[in-house]
């Protein structure tokens, strides 16, 4: 049922991959299903590509942009007492940082496999990764940064989640091209995730 | 020491030993950032020091400087037209009409005030209020004398046409990095038109510069940041396809107006492109970035020593921030011993020197190349 929709987008086919979401909705295939068995199949094979040096940047972001497509289709069909997400993220790229592509494409993957992504956006500050966790009750803070100067405000955002006693269990994720496990792990951090595939590996380790 | 610096860097380049190994300390992505410049100027004890940002961003390295750290390089950079600023900290670029906002001491270019991020058109394109004109005389005034007086120097001159030699740091800039990646697959005619809008401007700004300055140069910089840390953007076919044809406009105009050896800006891990870059004529490659994915100095040395040039290869994000003195001295020996042996090396840091970095460190550095930098090289 959902071959179609996998090919298409693992073969980077927009068209067809919105085509054919939208005959699965059609034929009244339960939308979480879409997304499990069908985008996040999909981009688990995108991922794959991009591992094993098929896939570059471009693709990547050819597919997230299918991605979002399709599960803007998607979500007029989940009503909010249906969704139940596999955990929810709150992320962003640090203070004193403005990138935000690898970010960005951390999101849609996270969102394919069926995350609840909450995006600060950039340059965040300290402060705001902490009060947006215990506002969104959430079970993972993903920090992204691509510059050395702005590791020490990461190290920062976990001293405070970790002084918070209602923080205390969150998880954190790091990622960006400074950063590497042993650093992640110095800082305190839970995870880190090399690239956009291992950050979603990582996250789904992290509920687990 | 009987050679110049040039003559020094024209047996480098030449892959043959020189006397001492040229030092790069000065271009824009081999120099420090502004709010650095200031510390380390003071810690050196310098009372009067320029103390700002040039054209292009680029600092004004103060001489006295230089000369402590015995650069042997001398920085000729294009003309720039005057930048506008704006509200919130932004200000406009007056050559492309792209936005930059300062973050903690760094310049970026966001993505989501590119200004042509919601182009769909050519038209759309063509409606970008700011395009360079070639024939404004700011990029050329007074450009030869001094690229002149920096050859008599002695010196070795660096040229630097900035953002006439960079089209995929334009692009982007222009539509957001996301926008330029997805362009040749959802929108190929938008990606051909406004890729070689930026050339064709590019190329006659670069010709009528190099006309003035062409003959007095010794290195001519090439732009363009396509790999990440953990392996290049694109796939080198696609490099092939969307990118060089672009490059080689430039440097075909290059190899027929100056003898500079041409040199190629692109951080990241860059090792699986390296092919394409050959053919479009690179020598040198620029910043070496060691730490990236199969850009270890022996890898780069063993493949491609005999054909390129490296000038770079301090790592600045582990070694230069948090490494000790002794650490930084005896990581910039077996830089210098890796990618220096035979020739082929001019030193210098894999990007511009951040505040996270001890001065310590920055002047063992250079203290270090001035000393170990004798050839034949120490064991």
């Amino acid at each position: 049922m959902f071959s179609e929709l996998i090919l298409a987008l693992s073969t980077i086919e927009k068209e067809k991959a919105i085509e054919e979401v939208g005959r699965l909705l059609k034929e009244k295939v339960n939308p979480f299903q879409i997304i499990e068995k069908g985008i996040m199949l999909g981009m688990n094979i995108v991922g794959q590509k991009f591992e094993e040096g098929d896939y570059f940047l471009p693709e990547l972001l050819l597919a997230a942009d299918i991605v979002e497509a399709c599960t803007d289709l998607i979500k007029p069909y989940i009503t909010s007492d249906q969704y139940e997400s596999k955990g929810i993220i709150v992320i962003g790229t640090i203070s004193g940082d403005m990138h935000d592509l690898g970010k960005n494409l951390v999101i849609r993957t996270l969102e394919s496999a069926g995350f609840k992504v909450i995006d600060l956006g950039v340059d965040v500050p300290t402060e705001k990764f902490i009060s947006a966790a215990k506002e969104e009750k959430a079970d993972i803070v993903a920090i992204s940064t691509l510059l050395t100067t702005t590791m020490v405000h990461m190290k920062d955002v976990i001293t405070g989640l970790r002084a918070d006693s209602d923080l205390k269990d969150v998880k954190v994720l790091v990622g960006g091209s400074p950063l590497d496990d042993e650093y992640a792990a110095k800082m305190g951090a839970d995870a880190y995730g090399e690239n956009v595939v291992d950050a979603l590996r990582k996250a789904q380790e992290l509920i687990s | 020491m009987n050679l110049t610096p040039q003559e020094n860097f024209w047996k480098v380049v030449n892959h043959e030993e020189p006397e001492r190994l040229p030092i790069f300390w000065g271009g824009s992505n081999s120099s420090i950032v502004p709010s650095h410049y200031d510390t380390l100027c003071k810690h050196l004890g310098f009372t009067a020091y320029n103390n700002g940002v040039g054209d292009f961003g680029v600092i004004n390295l103060q001489s006295e400087l230089k000369e402590r750290f015995h650069s042997d390089v001398e920085l000729l950079l294009i003309g720039a037209p005057h930048r506008m600023s704006l509200a919130d900290g932004i200000t406009q670029d007056g050559m492309w009409g792209f936005f930059m906002k300062d973050v903690g001491g760094f310049r970026t270019f966001p993505d989501q005030i590119a200004p042509l991020r919601q182009a769909k058109t050519i038209d759309d394109i063509e409606a970008h209020p700011i395009w360079p004109d070639p024939d404004d005389p700011i990029y050329y005034r007074g450009q030869r004398e001094k690229a002149q007086a920096l050859h008599n120097s002695g010196k070795i001159v660096l040229g630097e046409a900035s953002y006439a030699s960079a089209p995929f740091f334009i692009y982007p800039w222009l539509r957001g990095v996301d926008q330029w990646m997805m362009d040749s697959r959802l929108n190929p005619d938008l990606y051909r038109h406004l890729a070689q809008k930026i050339t064709a401007l590019s190329a006659q700004i670069l010709e009528r510069w190099l006309e003035q300055v062409g003959p007095y140069l010794d290195v001519l910089c090439f732009y363009d940041d396509i790999a990440m840390q953990t392996g290049p953007m694109v796939s080198l076919d696609y490099y092939r396809q969307w990118i060089l044809p672009y490059e080689k406009q430039l440097t075909d105009i290059a190899k027929k107006m100056t003898r500079a050896k041409l040199s190629i800006h692109c951080c990241g891990s860059c090792y699986d492109l390296i092919p394409g870059f050959l053919e479009v004529g690179y020598e040198i490659l620029n910043p070496v970035q060691t730490r990236a994915k199969n850009m270890d100095a022996w890898r780069l040395k063993q493949d491609y020593g005999d054909q390129l040039t490296f000038y770079g290869g301090v790592d600045v994000q582990r070694l230069l921030p948090f490494g000790t003195v002794d650490e930084v001295r005896q990581g910039v020996k077996e830089v210098i011993k890796t990618l220096g042996t035979g020739g082929g090396l001019l030193f210098a840091t894999s990007h511009n020197i951040e505040p996270d970095t001890p001065i310590e460190n920055v002047v063992a550095m250079f203290d270090t190349a001035y000393e170990y930098g004798r050839y034949p090289l120490k064991d």
